[in-house]
C-alpha cells in the first residue's frame, strides 16, 4: 500500500495537469492564429481576452497601440467601442425593465415626443426591428437607438451619461470613459463629472490607442476617431479587461437577472416565422446547434471591436482594435458572425 | 434591409456561383471549338508541354495565416496546344503545392498551415508569330483565356474553422517563346498572370470577397506532333 501511494499521487497529478496543459496548447495556438489574422488584416494594435464563467482565462495584447512611439498594445489599453456601446444601453434599459420603471412595450414617443419614430417600442429599438409585432422586419440602424437616452433618464432620473458613468463605477470598470468629451466638463450639457473623475478619465484617455487608417497594402497612417461624445450607440471607451468585468457581471447575475438575459438573448420572430438576427442589444445566432450572442462596433476609420459569447460553454471572446480591420472587411450587419475569420477561428477552436 | 439569408437564398447563391463557373467553362469550350474550326488544318501542329516553373508576386484575400502567398513556389503541370499558322488553342493545367504555406512555414511557435495548394485549369487562345517566319528561331506567342482556379488551405488541428477549399472562375494572360531543337522536341519559356474573376464569396475565410492572383514563369519541354 505504501508503495502504491506515490504512484497514485503521480497518476492523480497527471490527470489534473494534462487537461490544463492541453488548454494551454490550445490557447497558445489560438494566440498565434490571432496574431497571423491581425497581420493579414493590417490591424496595428489588437487587444484580446477570453472570459470564462468566473474570470479571464486568457488575455493578450498584439501589435502596437501607437506605431510612431512604438508602444505595445496591452490588455489595459483603452479603445473606442463604437457600436459595442449599445450592449451597455441594452443592459441599462433592461435593468429599468426589471425594476418596473420601463416596459419593453413602451413607445419611445412617451419619453421623447419629438422622436423620428414615436410609435416604435423600446423592444423594437433594441432588436433593430420595425413593423407590426407579427410582421417584424430587421434593419441594423444603430442611430435609431439615440432616443433611448430619454427613456434612461425617465427611468433613473439621471442623464444617460451619468447613468452609464455610475454603472462603470459600480462594476469597477476604472479604465472606461463614458464619452471622449468627458474631460471637457465645460462642454458637457448633461452630467458634469467632479474634478477627481475628470482627472481619472484624463489619465485613461492619455493611454487611448492611436487610431489608424489602413490601406489595401496594409500601410497604416494616423487617423481620427469618429465618436466625439457619448450616445446610446457609440462613444464609450474601454479595455478588454473592463469589458471582461461587464461580461462577468452579466453572467453572474450582478447586472441583470438570468431570465432577463435569457429574454435579451432570444431573437424575435420575423414575418416568415424565422428568427431574426438580433435580440435585445445583441445579435443572436446558432452555430453547430449552440447559441452564440455577439455584437460589433466600428468607427469610420480608426477603431473596431467584436464581442462574442457562447452561453452554453461559458465563454466570451473580446477583441478591440485601433483600425477598422476587425469589422469593416466583413458583412456583419447581415447578422452572421461567421463571416469574420476571427469569429470563425474562435468558434472552430472552442465550439467544436 | 438586412436579414439573415434563408436556405433558399443560400441555395440561390450557390446556384449563381455554379452558374458563373459553368459559364466560364462554356465560353472556354466554345472558343476552343471555334478556333479548331476556323484555322486551316494544313499548317496546324499539336504540342504537348510538360512544364516546371515558379509562381511569384501572389496576392490573395483568403485567410492565409502562413503569409506565404507572395513567396516563390514551385509550379508544375501540362499544356496541350493546337496551333495553326497564327492562331491556336491551348488547355493548361497547373499545380502549385504549398502556395499558401505548409508545415515548414513557422509563424510564432506553430505551423499555421499544414498543407495547401493552388490548381489552375484554363482554356486559352494562342496568337503566335507565323510559323514560316520562325522556322529556325524561337517562336513568340501571346496567350490568354479563362477557366478555374482552386485554392485549398488546411490549417490542421486547431484552425479547423479556417479550412479553405474554394473553386473560382479565373483568367490568365501572358506570353512566351518556343524553339524546336529537332522536328519533334523543343523547349519553351512562358510567363503568365492568373487571377480569379467575378465577385467572390464572403464566408469568413477571406478579408473581403475571395480573390486570388499570381504570376507563373515556367520552362517546358515541347513535344510536337
Amino acid at each position: 500500500m505504501r508503495r502504491c501511494l506515490p504512484v497514485l499521487t503521480i497518476a492523480v497529478s497527471l490527470c489534473v495537469a494534462l487537461p490544463s496543459r492541453a488548454d494551454d496548447l490550445l490557447l497558445d495556438r489560438f494566440r498565434d492564429y490571432v496574431e497571423s489574422l491581425r497581420t493579414q488584416a493590417g490591424i496595428p494594435g489588437l487587444a484580446a481576452a477570453i472570459v470564462g464563467n468566473n474570470d479571464i482565462v486568457w488575455e493578450r495584447g498584439f501589435g502596437r497601440q501607437d506605431l510612431e512611439r512604438s508602444i505595445a498594445t496591452r490588455t489595459d489599453t483603452p479603445f473606442h467601442l463604437d457600436g459595442l456601446t449599445q450592449i451597455f444601453t441594452a443592459a441599462m434599459v433592461l435593468r429599468c425593465v426589471e425594476e418596473g420603471t420601463l416596459s419593453l412595450d413602451d413607445r419611445i414617443g412617451q419619453y421623447k415626443p419629438g422622436s423620428p419614430e414615436p410609435d416604435v417600442t423600446l423592444r423594437q429599438l433594441l432588436t433593430h426591428t420595425s413593423g407590426a409585432a407579427d410582421a417584424l422586419v430587421f434593419a441594423y440602424r444603430p442611430e435609431r437607438l439615440d432616443p433611448l437616452k430619454a427613456a434612461v433618464r425617465a427611468c433613473t432620473g439621471d442623464s444617460y451619461r451619468e447613468t452609464l458613468a455610475n454603472l462603470l463605477v459600480r462594476l469597477a470598470m476604472t479604465d472606461s470613459v463614458p464619452g471622449p468629451d468627458m474631460i471637457h466638463p465645460e462642454l458637457l450639457t448633461e452630467g458634469v463629472p467632479d474634478a477627481a473623475a475628470v482627472e481619472r478619465y484624463a489619465r485613461v484617455l492619455e493611454r487611448l490607442a492611436t487610431p489608424y487608417a489602413v490601406d489595401q497594402l496594409r500601410r497604416a497612417s494616423p487617423s481620427q476617431y469618429t465618436a466625439t461624445t457619448i450616445t446610446p450607440r457609440s462613444g464609450l471607451i474601454s479595455t478588454v479587461r473592463d469589458l471582461a468585468k461587464f461580461h462577468l457581471a452579466l453572467r453572474n447575475g450582478i447586472l441583470l437577472r438570468g431570465e432577463t438575459i435569457a429574454l435579451a438573448w432570444q431573437a424575435p420572430l420575423g414575418r416568415d416565422g424565422q428568427r431574426l438576427p438580433h435580440g435585445l442589444g445583441w445579435f443572436v445566432q446558432s452555430y453547430n446547434g449552440e447559441t452564440v450572442v455577439w455584437q460589433f462596433g466600428v468607427g469610420e476609420t480608426g477603431s473596431s471591436s467584436l464581442v462574442m459569447t457562447v452561453p452554453m460553454r461559458g465563454l466570451t471572446l473580446i477583441l478591440l482594435a485601433n483600425s477598422t480591420g476587425l469589422v469593416k472587411p466583413f458583412p456583419l450587419v447581415a447578422g452572421d458572425v461567421t463571416v469574420s475569420p476571427f469569429a470563425r477561428l474562435f468558434l472552430g477552436m472552442f465550439v467544436r | 434591409m438586412h436579414r439573415r439569408p434563408n436556405a433558399n437564398e443560400l441555395r440561390g447563391r450557390d446556384t449563381s456561383q455554379a452558374g458563373q463557373v459553368r459559364l466560364t467553362l462554356r465560353v472556354g469550350l466554345v472558343s476552343l471549338v471555334l478556333l479548331l474550326c476556323a484555322t486551316p488544318q494544313a499548317s496546324a501542329e499539336w504540342q504537348i508541354k510538360p512544364f516546371l516553373g515558379v509562381t511569384f508576386a501572389g496576392s490573395t484575400t483568403f485567410v492565409h495565416p502562413a503569409d506565404a502567398v507572395a513567396s516563390p513556389h514551385v509550379a508544375f503541370g501540362l499544356s496541350g496546344i493546337w496551333l495553326g499558322e497564327i492562331l491556336g488553342a491551348e488547355a493548361d493545367v497547373g499545380y502549385v503545392r504549398g502556395f499558401f504555406g505548409d508545415q515548414n512555414v513557422i509563424v510564432g511557435n506553430i505551423a499555421p498551415v499544414v498543407g495547401s495548394s493552388a490548381v489552375t485549369l484554363t482554356g486559352n487562345v494562342v496568337v503566335a508569330l507565323p510559323r514560316r517566319l520562325t522556322q529556325y528561331t524561337l517562336r513568340p506567342y501571346f496567350v490568354g483565356g479563362a477557366g478555374l482556379i482552386r485554392a485549398s488551405i488546411d490549417p490542421g488541428v486547431g484552425g479547423g474553422g479556417l479550412q479553405v477549399a474554394s473553386t473560382r472562375p479565373g483568367m490568365d494572360l501572358g506570353g512566351g517563346v518556343t524553339g524546336f531543337l529537332s522536328k519533334r522536341v523543343g523547349l519553351g519559356w512562358d510567363v503568365r498572370h492568373f487571377r480569379s474573376i467575378g465577385t467572390g464569396e464572403e464566408r469568413g475565410l477571406s478579408f473581403g470577397p475571395e480573390q486570388l492572383s499570381f504570376w507563373r514563369a515556367n520552362m517546358a519541354l515541347a513535344i510536337r506532333y
